[in-house]
């Protein structure tokens, strides 16, 4: 997180070069999937990562992981320069500034919603207009499971909470009336 | 009586069904890095400069720098139990300390909580840490005197209500003293005093709060605590939370209500013992936020850090009710260096300083206060009149004197007139000598100035001037009570007045010398 001024001037970057919404998406998802290699996959991580690896090699995989997904040839052009600079190691950040980044421009916004128990499918759709009609943007939810909570939900997007969960609401009960 | 155990279920009952629930709506961040006592911050976009933030476990921060993509704050408690990607709330309120008829007689920290042992403090009223100061239209010149009870400081450098007077020197040259000596000065004059140390030891505070109490000075004093132990912005942050309990009491009459042209409100005197340290403390919170250092690596906004505290001092109008706020800051100088980058400051800001030297507190001079470079731009409009009257000339004496008496080193031949005016000199200085924690009323320190500069104490060897002066006092108290009382409530020296003294104290010289003679 600590390089985030450096991802948010890439990422940028890259957003202004590609020009359309679906070029977008798809380099949104190969950094995703990307960024996640890179920090689980510790084989991916000793390869990218070695100084002592040649930066022509490196630029090779990339590029057939690239082709093989049929990414747009900016983001190709992009990668190679991550590695021409020596910013590999930046690219789980910056792929997580450039998914931001893209909602954003696209007028989206990611939300996270936890719940005690699972939502129904019918439930989630609710939830997704709600938090629409209080954002005022197409919301992204990505749904969590707690039991902790022990009810009711508590909704993150971007950075307010809507915290409508037992739990809270129980200590703050508690807090009532033992001040009372 | 007898409770029964169904009514107290009622009761709760009754609470809990009264109870509803609600969403609860906040802002919240999460904590890219932390220590020090410092944290990064990402997201709270919306936070404000200097706004509350509510962590973990308790702890508070507050937002100090506002970044394109990140909020750096300082942390106050235990920061250590803070680690990254921890939640951080908004709490849209911005710092303030509790202030009230509560907090007198208290020895509270930063955060006003209590120090002394004596049970929480029991009041609702609280105030902003940072404050705009009072404005042009809401203030008043400074007419009133606050007595000292110091007799170098009271005749030459006099401080009237509202002023703000820095007090200046090296290490152990007695600038606490002073500052103690004026607090104990204050009993029975209504003004409430707040002691705010900064980074000092917690012996040396505990020694403090121990002679306020002894002296009886606790009763109307706030001692604002934030030891050399406790975190930088603890530190940075004491003499604003002092400064705010003075201002409510400032704001707000005995009863407590807002001060109005009917309802006086009260007279405060804040201390900041001392303001080079609270500078460091504030080196420290800006360089750990990676703010720019400048020069000897302070922040380049050091100087607005104790203008707007001082500036904070005021003598408001009628329609405010009257009150006021007078500001002893205190600065620590390394080796006499008035000239360094804080001293300089303050110097600048303050309405006069009182600087003390060492080769005079070692040469016995105490106070030692070098009237040469102590000031006080706007005290002289509070002098009563009679202090003026005698003190007028005296400034001059000592500044003739000190010149002669560098000349006179060089050789023993000297006329006359040089003579006079040299035993003259050496008497004043005697004069000006007092013990700690023994403050005088102002009708004291007139008579025997008056004795001074008049030359009544020409005839005594420089060795007996000081048991002159305090048998007189004695002989004063029992023979002249009409006298001592005269001077204080006419405050001006008319001529049947004058007469009276030249009459009682030619009494006192000649029983005194019969009484050396006697002794020896």
């Amino acid at each position: 997180m600590k390089d985030r001024k450096l991802a948010t001037r890439y990422a940028k970057a890259l957003l202004g070069a590609l020009p359309d919404a679906a070029a977008q998406n798809l380099a949104d998802e190969f950094l995703a999937a990307l960024g996640a290699s890179l920090k689980s996959n510790a084989e991916l991580r000793a390869f990218l990562l070695d100084p002592a690896t040649p930066a022509g090699a490196k630029k090779s995989l990339l590029d057939q992981l690239a082709t093989a997904r049929q990414v747009p040839d900016r983001v190709k052009t992009f990668v190679s320069m991550v590695v021409d600079n020596g910013r590999l190691a930046a690219l789980p950040s910056i792929a997580e500034v450039f998914h931001q980044e893209r909602e954003a421009a696209q007028g989206q916004v990611s939300a996270t919603l936890i719940a005690a128990t699972p939502l129904t499918p019918e439930l989630r759709a609710r939830a997704v207009t709600a938090l629409q009609k209080l954002s005022g943007r197409t919301v992204n939810l990505k749904v969590e499971v707690d039991p902790g909570l022990l009810g009711g939900a508590v909704a993150q997007v971007g950075s307010v909470v809507y915290d409508g969960s037992l739990k809270t609401q129980l200590a703050r009960l508690r807090r009532t009336m033992g001040e009372e | 009586m007898e409770i029964k155990v169904d009514e107290i279920s009622k009761i709760l009952r009754q609470q809990i069904e009264g109870f509803r629930g609600q969403v609860d709506l906040a802002e919240v961040g999460t904590i890219i890095s932390v220590g020090d006592g410092i944290a990064r911050i990402h997201g709270l976009e919306k936070a404000m400069s200097g706004e509350l933030l509510e962590l973990p476990h308790n702890v508070m921060g507050m937002a100090l720098n506002l970044e394109e993509d990140s909020v750096g704050a300082v942390l106050f408690g235990e920061s250590d139990l803070i680690k990254e990607g921890d939640q951080v709330r908004r709490t849209r309120r911005i710092m303030q300390v509790p202030a009230g008829e509560n907090v007198i007689g208290r020895v509270v920290n930063t955060l006003g909580q209590p120090l002394d042992g004596k049970g929480a403090i029991q009041t609702s009223h609280f105030m902003p840490v940072e404050r705009i100061a009072p404005g042009v239209v809401e203030r008043t010149p400074v007419k009133e005197p606050l007595q000292t009870g110091i007799k170098a400081i009271d005749a030459m450098i006099p401080i009237g209500r509202g002023q703000r007077e820095l007090i200046i020197g090296d290490r152990q040259t007695g600038k606490t003293a002073i500052a103690l000596d004026t607090i104990i000065n204050q009993k029975g004059q209504g003004v409430i005093c707040i002691y705010v140390a900064v980074g000092q030891k917690q012996s040396t505070v505990s020694q403090v709060v121990k002679t306020l109490e002894e002296a009886g000075a606790m009763e109307y004093t706030i001692v604002v605590c934030s030891a050399a132990s406790s975190p930088a912005p603890l530190q940075y942050l004491a003499p604003y939370a002092g400064c705010a309990m003075g201002e409510y009491l400032q704001l707000h009459g005995a009863d407590g209500k807002p001060a109005s042209k009917s309802n006086p409100g009260r007279a405060v005197l804040c201390i900041y013992d001392d303001l080079s340290k609270h500078a460091v403390a504030y080196r420290e919170v800006s360089l750990l936020l990676r703010r720019p250092p400048g020069r000897e690596a302070y922040p380049g906004d050091v100087f607005y850090l104790h203008s707007r505290l001082l500036e904070r001092a005021s003598k408001l109008n009628a329609d405010g009710g009257g009150g006021s706020l007078t500001a002893l800051p205190i600065i620590e100088t390394q080796a006499g260096d008035i000239s360094a980058y804080i001293p300089t400051n303050v110097i600048s800001i303050t309405d006069g300083q009182i600087f003390l030297e060492s080769d005079l507190f070692f040469s016995g001079v105490r106070p030692a206060v070098n009237v040469g470079l102590s000031v006080s731009r706007v005290g002289g409009n509070a002098q009563i009149k009679a202090m003026k009257q005698v003190a007028g000339t005296l400034r001059l004496s000592m500044a003739q004197y000190r010149e002669l008496a560098a000349f006179a080193q060089f050789g023993s031949d000297l006329d006359k007139a040089t003579q006079d005016q040299l035993a003259r000199g050496q008497r004043l200085v005697e004069v000006l000598k007092q013990a700690q924690y023994a403050p005088l009323s102002v009708e004291r320190q007139i008579v025997i100035i008056y004795a001074g500069a008049n030359g009544f104490l020409d005839d005594i060897s420089v060795a007996d001037v000081r048991p002159f002066e305090g048998d007189m006092y004695r002989y004063l108290e029992v023979h002249h009570r009409d006298l001592l009382a005269d001077i204080a409530s006419k405050k001006s020296l008319d001529d049947d007045i004058k007469a009276r003294i030249g009459t009682a104290l030619g009494a006192f010289k000649a029983e005194f010398k019969a009484q050396r003679v006697a002794s020896k």
